[in-house]
């Protein structure tokens, strides 16, 4: 008898759960019904840095009282940071030294004797007290600046829209085009799929592109023809994924480059032939979907990152040094 | 079945579903030696000589369960004859194609001019129903894949009480109401989304849906083959073919003698006891002719309350659900997750269009529900008639709608030539 009821009051339990199951799903799992995409690609593994890996370590935070933080660069113990419709002047210490105002809201940013701003498809030179010395004619309609980089010679410009880097003198002319498509001098060209295309100079002068779409960096002599490459594809933390990454870079002291990337956001280090060093920022040190953080180095081989979703220049320094 | 059979049988089961629970965790492994992922491509369609492959299986395993059940009366053969059905319908085909899901088929070519129904599935819908007309459900006991894995696990089943088997007996009718309306109005394929074993044999399904099958095989040790008997809207039809099957299966080859083991053993409540009318004919017959008088009220109660529902039941149509929540909330037009609001805004229909799409097929499933309401009234109706009519029967016989041929009670009777 006890057993009868045991079974009854099982089967009225299954039975309630069988009814709860097919009820609930039918009304839930209706069409139009925003559910969970099940092919979505789980990231969520890759997004674990082993610490062991974690080689800097964050050092100070300058918070910025801007609207919207657009680049980053350093020199000579000032930082300098395009938001808005300005450019900021910083020291270390987060104590504001100048800030100008530009015509326009900027998408780049190189600094040497003087400063290079470009306002998406023009070029604009400004001395330290940003009084316009010069302005360059519009590179069209199709033309997204990304970066500049301003040796003693030339001045680069990547162009994301056009997915080529102009070599031009100081004075504006346009010298040549680099990174178009030849395959009779074995240049790849670009694959920008998105407005993320950086370039930087080696200690030596010459250019570095990001390749974002062949998740590559691309060395090109002054003449515009390719150097040297190197690729490190993956999702794991040694490699860039996606469909665009490294979103930024810049290089440092013995050529090791600084990369930052956008989806799994993460500051890494990789040395002058490309080989993974470590890790700067792990993406837990960024807020859930931030854009890739723009970068520099200091003298001292810090690496300072310009966080667009909280407003704020990081500073991070190599563990080593403490 | 003997206790190492019910053990082998049940880790085998357990076995065979622990890689349902996989999942995929890591993405594919990437390969850094100029190896080129191959582009995506869709699974070509299943060859047509393999599609006409699996209807001669289906024909030849009817047969074969059809000898062993009213020729060769063994329920030894039964159960090997489902359990290679279960492997290949089941398990190999991954429950598809299957004639309980067919019927949706064949619904959906009736209504919907446009859709070209396979004919393999047309003769898996059809083959069924003609061999159970002639021979009994023969179909259930040994062929369907969903029975034979609810047949395995049935070790202890027990009797559930006659009135709470009436009434769940009407569950399979709406469902089957529930079925032909949705598939008719293009809106849902009912019988396959809620197809509780599908997600074991394919080894793959949503959790929850997993977790049904794996209730309905728990309730299923119990209560024998729940789906089949409060579930099935295949088993309706083929209960109706059953009904007037002329070479249906006999529990004794010769002279009952009444022995009740056969009743013991059957765990449908399948078998009919020997009756004599009781009470006064007159008032019998009286009491007949009211049920018979009340099946039209039934119908038109059913057939009101039924069409009072098509609102909430055309919900579940899609077109009409994005209609109402786009009129509702016109700001989801240009809402980027959400995908149906997405596709409508990018077919370059106009939100009129979109109503008046939504207002067809809400009537569409107002008549519906008036003919799924007038057909569970009539039903209920049909079932107290039959409860408060009397035949006599003399003998212990299988209630030839709702026997599924397992072939129990033959092998329980003493009786054996």
């Amino acid at each position: 008898m006890k057993y009868k009821k045991l079974v009854n009051l099982i089967l009225i339990v299954l039975a309630l759960a069988i009814a709860v199951i097919i009820t609930r799903d039918f009304v839930k799992n209706r069409g139009g019904k925003n559910i969970e995409n099940p092919y979505a690609f789980d990231v969520s593994e890759y997004r674990k840095v082993d610490p062991a890996e974690i080689i800097y370590k964050e050092e100070k935070v300058l918070q910025l009282k801007v609207g919207a933080p657009k680049g980053i660069d350093y020199r000579n113990g000032l930082i300098y940071v395009i938001a808005d419709s300005s450019l900021v002047q910083l020291n270390l210490q987060g104590q504001i030294q100048n800030e100008i105002s530009l015509s326009a809201s900027p998408t780049a940013l190189a600094v040497d004797e003087n400063i290079w701003v470009a306002l998406k498809n023009e070029v604009v030179e400004l001395n330290v007290n940003g009084n316009e010395i010069q302005r360059w004619a519009d590179f069209g309609p199709r033309s997204v600046i990304t970066s500049l980089a301003v040796s003693p010679e030339f001045v680069y410009v990547a162009d994301a829209g056009n997915r080529l880097v102009y070599q031009y003198s100081h004075e504006g002319e346009l010298l040549q085009q680099i990174g178009a498509k030849d395959e009779d001098k074995a240049v790849p060209g670009f694959v920008v799929p998105s407005p993320c295309f950086d370039v930087d100079l080696s200690e030596e002068g010459y250019l570095w592109a990001v390749n974002p779409g062949r998740h590559s960096l691309e060395n090109f002599n002054a003449d515009g023809a390719m150097r040297s490459s190197w690729a490190a594809s993956s999702v794991k933390t040694e490699g860039f994924s996606g469909c665009c990454n490294p979103a930024h870079m810049a290089i440092m002291s013995e050529n090791a480059f600084v990369t930052s990337e956008k989806g799994i956001v993460r500051v890494k280090i990789y040395d002058q032939h490309g080989k993974y060093i470590g890790v700067v920022a792990s993406p837990d040190m960024f807020d859930e979907n931030a854009k890739a953080p723009d970068v520099c180095v200091d003298d001292e081989g810090r690496v300072i990152l310009l966080d667009f979703n909280r407003k704020q220049v990081r500073v991070f320094k190599p563990k080593n040094n403490e | 079945m003997n206790r190492i059979s019910k053990i082998f049988f049940s880790l085998a089961a357990f076995l065979l579903s622990l890689p349902a629970w996989a999942q995929q965790r890591f993405p594919k492994p990437e390969f850094e030696t100029g190896y080129v992922q191959p582009a995506t491509s869709q699974a070509p369609p299943r060859a047509l000589f393999l599609e006409y492959l699996d209807v001669f299986m289906l024909a030849a395993v009817l047969i074969v369960a059809t000898w062993f059940v009213v020729k060769k009366r063994s329920r030894r053969g039964v159960l090997w004859t489902s359990v290679f059905a279960l492997l290949y319908f089941g398990f190999y085909r991954q429950g598809c194609i299957c004639s309980i899901g067919a019927i949706q088929n064949v619904t959906l070519a009736l209504f919907d001019p446009t859709y070209v129904l396979p004919f393999t599935a047309l003769l898996f819908f059809v083959i069924p129903l003609v061999v159970t007309l002639f021979y009994g459900r023969t179909f259930c006991a040994a062929v369907c894949p969903l029975g034979a894995i609810q047949d395995l696990v049935a070790f202890r089943p027990i009797e559930l009480p006659r009135w709470l088997q009436k009434i769940l007996g009407v569950v399979p009718y709406l469902y089957l109401a529930l079925a032909v309306l949705y598939a008719a109005t293009s809106s849902e394929f009912l019988i396959c989304r809620y197809d509780p074993f599908v997600g074991i044999f394919r080894f793959d399904a949503e959790f929850q849906m997993l977790l049904l099958g794996g209730l309905f095989l728990l309730v299923g040790i119990f209560v024998a083959r729940p789906y089949c008997r409060f579930f099935c809207p295949y088993g309706v039809l083929l209960g109706w073919m059953s009904t007037f099957s002329k070479k249906h299966m006999s529990i004794t080859p010769s002279n009952c003698i009444q022995c009740k083991l056969c009743a013991n053993s059957c765990p449908f409540g399948a078998i009919e006891k020997p009756v004599e009318e009781q009470g006064n004919r007159r008032s019998n017959v009286q009491r007949l002719m009211t049920y018979l008088f009340f099946i039209p009220l039934w119908i038109g109660i059913g057939g009101l309350a039924g069409s009072m529902m098509h609102v909430p039941l055309a919900k579940f149509n899609s077109t009409v659900y994005l209609a109402e929540q786009l009129v509702e909330n016109p700001e989801l037009k240009q809402d980027q997750e959400h995908i149906d609001a997405r596709a409508f805004m990018q077919s370059g229909k106009s939100m009129d269009q979109l109503v008046t799409e939504a207002k067809e097929i809400r009537s569409q499933f107002y008549w519906g529900g008036w003919l799924v309401g007038g057909f569970i009234g009539l039903v209920i109706g049909l079932t107290l008639l039959k409860l408060s009519s009397h035949r006599n029967r003399y003998d212990y016989e299988p209630d030839k709608t709702n026997c599924l041929s397992c072939g129990r009670c033959m092998d329980y009777c003493p009786v054996k030539k």
